[in-house]
């Protein structure tokens, strides 16, 4: 499902050079649930980013269901964001002034589904996490516990082969946090591949896989090198 | 996708009111100033002649002495009007061209109606037959008086459809008599004429480019020594004379009418030309025409209008700031939108990472200014219909109108300044790096 090989990135200026991902290396094969854990500053997110073509990365390879991305110009990229990638993120990314009915309707938009195509995909990823009967009301009158399933039922909704999320859980309490890795889990265990950064060693455990990066590299490359073995 | 941007962009305006409200007074103000002095620009810069008058030719001489270098007033020198000895002469020339002297009077006109008192609120033109169809008026009823009456005069008298319902109660009243003033001897309609009031007055700007009223009563010009009006107008001399009568006007040496000529074509102007040399000479040698330079010139409308500066270049420079302004309106709304747009920048992440492309972005947000600019467009139209009523009073005139064509003009150039301040913000909002924003929030 993702290849990288030999990922590198670097944030230049004047002064200096900053290498927030050096050789990095990693492969996640279909229907997998892979946590990434790792300090802060450790290249994490930039990972996420590069994954989820929202940054272009400064060297090596990166394939995403089979797709050599490299060359692909923005609308390309795009669009095959659209298709193939649901984010979730740690601050729900929510628009604020859209109910949840048009909130989950805005990457079908993109998608260039018809009226009534849209309608029932809303409808059933509303369903599907329980708020199908808030679907009028706007994001600030949901707990965020409600918002973050939202969230997910966006991601969801244009069926994506592959989730990446962003420490999901990571402003929600306990118990919202179970519930959000339950309906993860269950979203995984239909098929959708998910890679999910993450600060809780304990949701960390309950993934298939778990890698660690430490100063821009996968530094557990054992339980890497094991999966795709 | 353009509806699912509009609906985008007209909420995103109601989201931050006071930000769009600026962002649309500064579009209307820009839009509102540029219109209101563009179409004032453009109603006088009009050529309303029929086919741009390029075969009428106003016709003037250095009908001046005493070694003067010059009459003054005018870029040549020349003045802008002639003698009656020279409108008699030119006008009774053997030669084949249609033309006209012109000069004003303001009659008092008697209603035949019952209850309506004398006026004296009419404009008065005497002309030869030939100005009616060198002018381009349309007769409702009759026609000129015949060609005979400009070398022996009878009482005839054409009005236009205006004068014609207030001295009549309309309908066609040729063969009708009416009088003028207090002069008894009647005058016999023989024409009426639909209203005609072009604007600039190029036939005759004597009194004003742009007066209030155009001609309503002509009379044949060979009446002017038997009815003795005097012209309500510029006379201007080089000589010190005392006019103690109509008679020593018409003797004198001042000017106070136009006179114009319609030669068709290159040959008749070069005759024409040939004509009024032979004419300098002749009347430098009966002692007239007395100056270093003696000469005549013709000058088609176009060049008329421009030779007697009906355009005054304050008005170009007008135009000129008008435009900076509408100028510094667009940058203050780039700045505006640029901050509106950096408000919405984690909505541009959230969408980019949704699957939108750069290109959807800046098209999502170009709508929105466009929505933008055409409610500016609207205000700018009330902004320009209330700076046209505002011109309208400080320059005493009737021109500049809002019409349709004007409407259309302002919407247009309201959407095109849109498009121009929208397209920076836009880029920004469509080029910015979505991984900044999502994290940010």
């Amino acid at each position: 499902m993702l290849a990288m090989n030999n990922i590198s990135k670097v944030f230049s200026t004047d002064l200096i050079e900053t290498h927030a991902l050096r050789d990095f290396s990693l492969r996640v094969g279909e229907g997998e649930f892979v946590t990434v854990t790792g300090p802060s500053g450790s290249g994490k997110t930039t990972f996420l980013n590069i994954a989820g073509l929202l940054e272009n990365f400064s060297g090596g390879e990166y394939r995403l269901d089979g797709e050599d991305v490299r060359q692909l110009s923005d609308r390309q990229r795009s669009r095959l964001r659209n298709q193939k990638i649901g984010f979730i993120f740690q601050s729900f990314n929510l628009i604020p002034d859209l109910d949840l009915f048009d909130n989950v309707d805005v990457p079908l938009r993109y998608r260039g589904f018809s009226a009534s195509e849209r309608r029932q995909r809303i409808e059933h990823a509303l369903e599907r996490v329980g708020l199908l009967a808030r679907a009028k009301h706007l994001p600030a009158q949901l707990s965020g516990g409600q918002q973050q399933r939202v969230a997910i039922a966006r991601a969801l909704a244009g069926e994506p082969k592959f989730l990446l999320a962003d420490e999901p859980t990571g402003n929600l309490d306990s118990l919202m946090a179970r519930q959000v890795m339950e309906l993860l889990e269950e979203i995984n265990a239909e098929g959708t591949t998910i890679v999910m950064v993450t600060h809780d060693p304990e949701l960390a455990r309950r993934a298939q896989r778990n890698i660690q990066i430490i100063d821009g590299q996968v530094s557990d490359m054992q339980s890497d090198l094991a999966a795709s073995a | 996708m353009l509806s699912y941007y509009i609906k985008l962009g007209w909420r995103h305006i109601w989201q931050m009111p006071l930000l769009s409200s600026l962002i649309i007074l500064a579009f209307a103000l820009g839009i509102g100033v540029s219109m209101t002095m563009i179409s004032y620009y453009q109603a006088m810069a009009k050529n309303p002649a029929p086919g741009g008058g390029s075969n009428l030719y106003a016709v003037q001489l250095a009908a001046y002495g005493d070694d003067m270098e010059s009459w003054g007033g005018t870029a040549d020198g020349l003045p802008r009007q002639v003698t009656y000895m020279d409108a008699e002469n030119l006008r009774k020339a053997e030669l084949p061209f249609a033309s006209t002297p012109i000069y004003q009077f303001m009659p008092i006109m008697k209603s035949q109606r019952p209850g309506v008192g004398p006026s004296g609120d009419f404009r008065g033109r005497f002309v030869q037959r030939d100005f009616f169809s060198m002018f381009g008026l349309q007769f409702l009823h009759g026609g000129p008086w015949g060609k005979a009456i400009d070398l022996e005069p009878e009482r005839q008298i054409v009005i236009s459809r205006a004068l014609n319902e207030w001295v009549f109660g309309g309908g066609n009243n040729v063969d009708k008599t009416l009088q003028i003033g207090e002069d008894p001897s009647p005058f016999t309609v023989v024409g009426i004429v639909d209203n005609w009031h072009p604007q600039p007055a190029y036939y005759d700007l004597t009194t004003g480019s742009f007066p209030r009223k155009g001609p309503e009563v002509f009379l044949p010009y060979a009446l002017n020594p038997v009815l003795e009006e005097f012209p309500m107008g510029n006379i201007s001399g080089w000589q010190n004379a005392i006019l103690q009568s109509y008679q020593d006007l018409l003797k004198s040496e001042f000017v106070w009418q136009v006179f114009w000529v319609q030669l068709n074509n290159d040959d008749e102007v070069a005759r024409y030309r040939a004509y009024l040399k032979a004419y300098v000479q002749q009347q430098r040698q009966l002692g007239r025409f007395a100056n270093p330079n003696p000469r005549g010139e013709l000058r088609n409308v176009s060049e008329w209008l421009d030779y007697n500066q009906v355009i005054s270049r304050d008005n170009q420079v007008m135009v000129g700031l008008s435009f900076l302004f509408l100028l510094v309106c667009l940058v203050n709304t780039i700045g505006l939108l640029l901050a509106k747009f950096l408000r919405k920048m984690n909505e541009v992440g959230v969408r980019r990472a949704l699957g939108a492309s750069r290109r959807q972005i800046f098209s999502q947000y170009l709508v929105e200014v466009l929505l933008m600019g055409a409610l500016g467009g609207l205000l700018g139209l009330l902004f320009t219909y209330l700076g046209l009523g505002l011109v309208r009073t400080l320059y005493k005139t009737q021109i500049a109108q809002l019409d349709l064509s004007l409407v259309a003009m302002t919407l247009l150039l309201s959407l095109i300044a849109a498009c121009g301040a929208g397209l920076l913000p836009a880029l920004r909002a469509a080029n910015s790096n979505p991984a900044v924003f999502l994290k940010a929030q």
